[in-house]
């Protein structure tokens, strides 16, 4: 079934990467309300925007006028947590109905969520779970993928997600879960470079041996952020430090092997000023060679 | 290892200290509970042992960390007690920031034994906001007993206070349908504040 469906759908990857051809976006920064004034303020430093589209489902006035205004002055990307792409249940007809009256709003050249599942059973978990890496959660999330579509026709594009921990039964590795679950959806690439460190840090992985096992030429946009180390040494993937070097040099290779249409800084916690923000930009168009 | 059913079982799992603690001490019986087999529960016992702990506590910290941030000048109101008197009614599946906040105000309004009684006016005062940013029209009154509208721009500066004297307030929020919110307070009385350190 996997095969079927990225037949039909390469279309679509081929898509992404046309439309995103047509002008790359830049480097920009995951939207949060508590900069909003700086972000206006310095403006002509931020590319684009990447905005958390929960945040403006069932939105009331305030919220809308907040979306117009960054609408007016910057590209969004919308960003989804909760559709759970890779449950088996399938996907939330209600929540997907908001996600596509938001697209269809903003008419962004594409969108994006996770390679993970949020609830199962009829149960929220509230984060992104990672999935087990066999070939059943990626003919579910093929098949999801497939019923997204249909109500959103805009380009959607998928992002690797940290992992607690491995599931047992695993079929495959990490790099080829993911490089075969874009392939058998046809969606293009949401690289998080700090998850795939992340990840690699934790479970004690060799990222240098493993880096060509990487789908890097269906890479669209990336994410890159800062985590720090709990009390046990695992790194947590917590937004709230600048981005390590490690990170860095996984976003230079993206910009050398991929095709890359845009980078976004996720931070969320333990604000810097907003300058720091501002210069770790300038850093990643520097990795990209953007200037 | 059927992924619905594994996908259910960690759903419980991640979300029910007590289903963990059950399957933490017998994997066989709990995992038939949570609808595995006997395999699927030997493969998900072979975790390493702190894995699921690891994975809820990292959801509950999230959960606490996005209603702490509705709950900005409550959590400046309460101080050290406000993450506690949180963790405390973070329990069960998820059910969105808001309700979390809404629950934790809940909480405090019913409890007497609260030491500054004007923190938990402030408390309402920001759930009202809370509340009336569900709501697609509608209108909402609240009496305090402290004057929470000054209290909380005081806050919201960064100001901390040593004694506040009663003074009741009247709020009053409303929105019509597809419009913004409209907020207005009446203080009854003089406020009296006393600057420049916290306490009850």
């Amino acid at each position: 079934m996997a095969a079927a469906v990225a037949a039909a759908v390469e279309a679509e990857a081929i898509e992404v990467k046309a439309q995103a051809a047509q002008g790359f976006l830049g480097v920009g920064l995951g939207y949060r309300p508590s900069f909003r004034a700086d972000l206006f303020a310095n403006r002509e430093r931020v590319d684009f925007l990447e905005i958390t589209a929960d945040h403006f489902f069932d939105a009331r006035r305030e919220k809308l006028d907040e979306l117009d205004l960054l609408a007016a002055h910057f590209p969004l990307i919308p960003h989804g947590l909760d559709l759970s792409l890779g449950s088996a249940d399938g996907v939330d007809g209600a929540y997907l109905d908001k996600f596509a009256a938001l697209v269809e709003r903003l008419d962004p050249p594409w969108w994006s969520e996770h390679i993970a599942f949020t609830r199962a059973g009829g149960i929220a978990i509230g984060h992104l779970a990672c999935l087990p890496y066999t070939n059943e959660a990626i003919d579910v999330l093929a098949s999801n993928v497939e019923r997204v579509r249909r109500a959103i026709a805009t380009p959607l594009i998928l992002e690797n997600v940290t992992a607690s921990f491995v599931m047992p039964g695993a079929e495959m590795d990490e790099a080829e879960f993911v490089t075969r679950a874009l392939a058998a959806t046809g969606c293009g690439w949401l690289c998080d470079v700090t998850n795939i460190y992340t990840n690699a840090f934790n479970q004690g992985r060799d990222l240098e041996a493993e880096i060509d096992g990487w789908p890097w030429e269906r890479a669209v946009q990336a994410h890159f952020a800062g985590g720090r180390l709990a009390r046990d040494g695992r790194l947590i993937d917590s937004h709230d430090r600048p981005t390590p070097p490690e990170a860095l040099r996984l976003l230079a290779n993206l910009a050398r092997r991929g095709a890359l249409c845009g980078a976004i800084l996720e931070r969320d916690e333990d604000l810097p000023p907003f300058g720091d923000l501002l210069d770790e930009l300038d850093r990643a168009r520097a990795t990209l060679g953007l200037r | 290892m059927p992924l619905a059913e594994i996908q259910t079982a960690l759903a419980r799992l991640f979300t029910d200290a007590d289903a963990r603690e059950s399957f933490g001490r017998e994997p066989g019986a709990a995992g038939r509970a949570l609808g595995l087999d006997d395999s699927d529960a030997r493969a998900l016992a072979s975790l390493a042992p702190h894995a699921l702990e690891d994975f809820a506590a990292s959801l509950n910290a999230k959960r606490a960390l996005d209603a702490r941030k509705l709950l900005a000048l409550t959590a400046q109101a309460f101080g050290p007690a406000f993450g506690p008197r949180l963790r405390a009614v973070l329990d069960g599946s998820p059910r969105g920031a808001a309700a979390d906040a809404l629950a934790l105000i809940a909480s405090l309004s019913n409890d007497g034994a609260v030491s500054a009684p004007w923190a938990v006016d402030v408390a309402r005062y920001e759930a009202a906001f809370i509340e009336m940013g569900r709501r697609r029209w509608g209108f909402l009154v609240r009496r305090f007993a402290y004057p929470a509208p000054v209290i909380a721009v005081a806050l919201g500066r960064g100001e901390t206070f040593a004694a506040i004297a009663p003074r009741a307030a009247l709020a009053f929020w409303a929105r019509a349908p597809g419009g913004r919110l409209m907020h207005r307070y009446w203080p009854i009385g003089r406020v009296r504040i006393a600057p420049h350190s916290r306490n009850g």
